[in-house]
């Protein structure tokens, strides 16, 4: 299934995609969107096996796919297309994305496909091996490894350049290195392996800096303290991010040469000091002797223009001293590092502002409840006056009616919003789900003879008391049953409710089945989304979202089928007994 | 006045409102008919020919602005003006206004109220509408 999501005035709006599906500002277009920057018939979107393609009908303004513009590309989850002023989000099945080449196979890379793609191959987990890569979707490719390869074996190797170097080229330097000595390649290769795999589990980046510590360690026999340094993004402060010891603690304690670690960063260049006692750049520099460090190697983290930090290592008095070969490969296992930390902050980035997003939405699904409820008090109050000033009863009792409805409304909010944000316990008391069922119908059965909905009860006589929290189970059923005659209203359909008593599965259950309207796979998959609505203004759209919640915190399960045009059967299934533990 | 006997066709899933825009207005003698989606409200008014729409933007089946966008591609309706109300603040970036509106789909409402609609302006701004 694939679908194409845009935000409209009314709120998000979502399509279906079938084998052809045309976009435009026309209303014969299956995507009808009245934009004015987009032509009658704009796009369309076509099926081709397991892979959507997007083609553009030689629009006016043309058609942009991840800020590119394209006459014709295959989509790929996620991917973002611009027609006219609207954007919209490309979504498809997980195994579709993977099998379906994407725009930037077709050479039409776009910026931000790079960063998608590295993000998506890191939350997968898995290294894409050489023969795998693609021009320009952020892999390495096999002619950008051999350049960065020729670069680190000329002998003056230009360090900076070397951020761009990717795993590819950090496997092959490893070998190339440690050339000649098995066993140190074998080390090598399963830290360089170790690296890739600390980088690609994660993105949570104490956790990513520590594991490459360790790898660092097993990389680098002369290194006797590994810091990862890293410059904090709103004071530009550098500050140490991880460190350790090899023969236990941080090391930290000792301090390490600000000189040095200023001067890499600054020229991008890894900084390699063999020996303290002889080299002349660092003369002046007292910290290094005074620090007690013999040997040390700096290299700066940067990713695309930025420098993130730098890795420092160093051996200290007595120990060994760091060779032209590890100034390559710390450079390389840096590139690696930064680009991890830049995704990991690229994650953390879109993880505040999807929840900056839903505080959003949030506030905009309630004051859209609000207003609506102001509105019928404020209109009831205003009829009632009308009523008053002309002595008219029946219109005062309007008036009255609606400002009453309109309070039950607000305080049936505010309860909601109390049960949904709220982590609560259930209040489990045994209770008669037979005569909780008759009291919900009994409740409703004024609604449904007003709408002209048959409303019936059965009950099941083998249906004990249960342990439920009968406000929030009164609750849900209220909801269901209120739904379900709202469904039948005007189609001649009828609600029926039913209690069953204990199944093979430990659960008890009340079926809410109506032949109403149904709903359609859209309205199915968002059915408990927070403030999703099909009632208009009628609808809180926490109705159904709460319930879940409720039935949920007793351990229980909402079951939904429906059938567009046909009707829909809710099923509730809760445990007889309260949940075991409840955390809080 | 001269505006007595009009045409004014009130759309809104919530009878709530049709009632009450109906009060808000009945001192003006205007005939009213009553739509409860935005489906209903285009075919009304292409049967009954309304001298006025009063319509919600959030209505099932059609919304307002896809059926103020059908009135003005309609040759024979796209004279007829438009109220348009709305309990949305600001959803999606988009800021209701009668420009906003018109901003994004090119077609223009004659007047936009904002939940809850005060009945003296709403009155106000019906009888200027009528009287042009």
């Amino acid at each position: 299934m694939a679908t194409v999501s845009w935000d409209a005035p009314t709120g998000r709006a979502e399509r279906q995609l079938g084998a052809v599906t045309r976009i435009g500002r026309s209303p014969q277009n299956e995507v009808f969107i009245p934009d004015t920057a987009m032509s009658g018939c704009h796009a369309r979107i076509v099926r081709e096996g397991d892979a959507w393609a997007l083609e553009d009908n030689g629009s006016t303004n043309g058609t942009v796919v991840n800020e590119q513009r394209v006459s014709r590309c295959v989509l790929r989850d996620g991917d973002a297309i611009l027609v006219g002023r609207t954007k919209l989000t490309f979504h498809t099945d997980q195994a579709e994305a993977q099998a379906a080449p994407g725009p930037a196979a077709q050479g039409t890379a776009a910026p931000a496909a790079a960063y998608t793609t590295l993000w998506r191959k890191r939350q997968e987990g898995a290294a894409a091996p050489a023969s795998a890569s693609r021009p320009g979707d952020g892999s390495p490719s096999p002619a950008m490894g051999a350049l960065a390869l020729d670069q680190l074996f000329r002998g003056d190797v230009a360090y900076d350049r070397v951020s761009s170097v990717n795993s590819v080229a950090f496997v092959a330097s490893a070998t190339a290195t440690a050339e000649g000595d098995p066993v140190q390649l074998a080390r090598r290769l399963k830290a360089v392996y170790e690296i890739s795999r600390a980088t690609a589990a994660t993105l949570d980046t104490s956790e990513i800096l520590d594991r490459v510590l360790g790898a660092i360690f097993e990389i680098f026999e002369a290194a006797d303290r590994a810091f990862i340094l890293l410059v904090d993004p709103r004071t530009h402060e550098v500050h140490t991010a991880a460190a350790r010891n090899r023969g236990g603690g941080t090391g930290a304690e000792r301090g390490i040469s600000r000189t040095a670690l200023e001067r890499a960063m600054r020229d991008r260049e890894a900084v390699l000091c063999r020996d303290a006692a002889t080299d002349a750049r660092f003369a002046d520099a007292v910290s290094i002797a005074g620090l007690g460090i013999r040997s040390l190697l700096i290299a700066p983290l940067v990713f695309r223009d930025e420098v993130l930090g730098a890795v420092h290592i160093d051996s200290l008095h007595g120990g060994r001293t760091f060779s032209r070969a590890d100034v390559e490969l710390l450079c390389v296992a840096a590139s690696e590092v930064a680009g991890c930390l830049a995704n990991a902050r690229l994650h953390d980035q879109v993880v505040a502002s999807e929840r900056l997003a839903a505080v959003g939405q949030t506030l905009a699904g309630l004051t859209h409840c609000i207003k609506n409820i102001l509105q019928g008090i404020k209109g009831g109050e205003f009829i009632l006056e009308k009523g008053l000033e002309k002595g008219n009863l029946e219109r005062v009792r309007t008036g009255w009616e609606m400002v009453r409805r309109n309070n039950a409304f607000m305080e049936e909010l505010v309860y909601d919003l109390l049960t949904y944000s709220k982590q609560r316990a259930p209040e489990c008391a045994p209770t008669d789900l037979n005569a909780l069922c008759e009291e919900t119908c009994r409740l409703v059965a004024e609604r449904a003879k007003s709408q002209g909905v048959p409303l019936t009860f059965t009950a099941d006589p083998s249906l004990g008391l249960v342990e439920v929290d009968p406000k929030g189970i009164r609750r849900c059923l209220l909801n269901f049953v209120t739904n379900a005659i709202d469904a039948c209203a005007g189609r001649g359909g009828a609600v029926s409710v039913e209690a069953r008593g204990l199944a093979e599965d430990g659960f008890v259950r009340i079926v809410v089945r109506d032949t109403g309207c149904g709903m359609s796979r859209e309205t199915l998959a968002k059915l408990f989304s927070v403030f999703f609505s099909t009632k208009g203004s009628k609808g809180t759209g926490l109705g159904l979202p709460v319930s879940q919640k409720i039935v949920e915190e007793h351990g229980g399960r909402i079951d939904v089928e429906s059938q567009e045009g046909k009707g829909t059967t809710f099923t509730l299934c809760l445990p007889p007994h309260r949940p075991q533990t409840t955390e809080l | 006045m001269a505006t007595e006997g009009k045409k004014v066709l009130i759309a809104d899933d919530e009878p709530d409102m049709r009632e009450f825009v109906q009060v808000a207005l009945e001192d003006d003698g205007y005939q009213f008919l009553l739509a409860s989606d935005g489906d209903e409200a285009v075919q009304k008014a292409a049967t009954e020919k309304p001298d006025l729409i009063i319509m919600d933007v959030q209505m099932p089946k059609k919304d307002g602005l896809t059926a103020l966008y059908d009135l003005r591609h309609d040759p024979a309706l796209k004279a007829i003006p438009v109220i348009l109300l709305t309990g949305i603040a600001q959803k999606t970036g988009v800021r209701f206004s009668v420009e906003s509106v018109q901003e994004y789909m090119g077609e223009r409402p004659d007047a936009f109220f904002d939940k809850p609609v005060d009945p003296d302006k709403l009155r106000e701004a019906v009888r200027k509408l009528l009287a042009r």
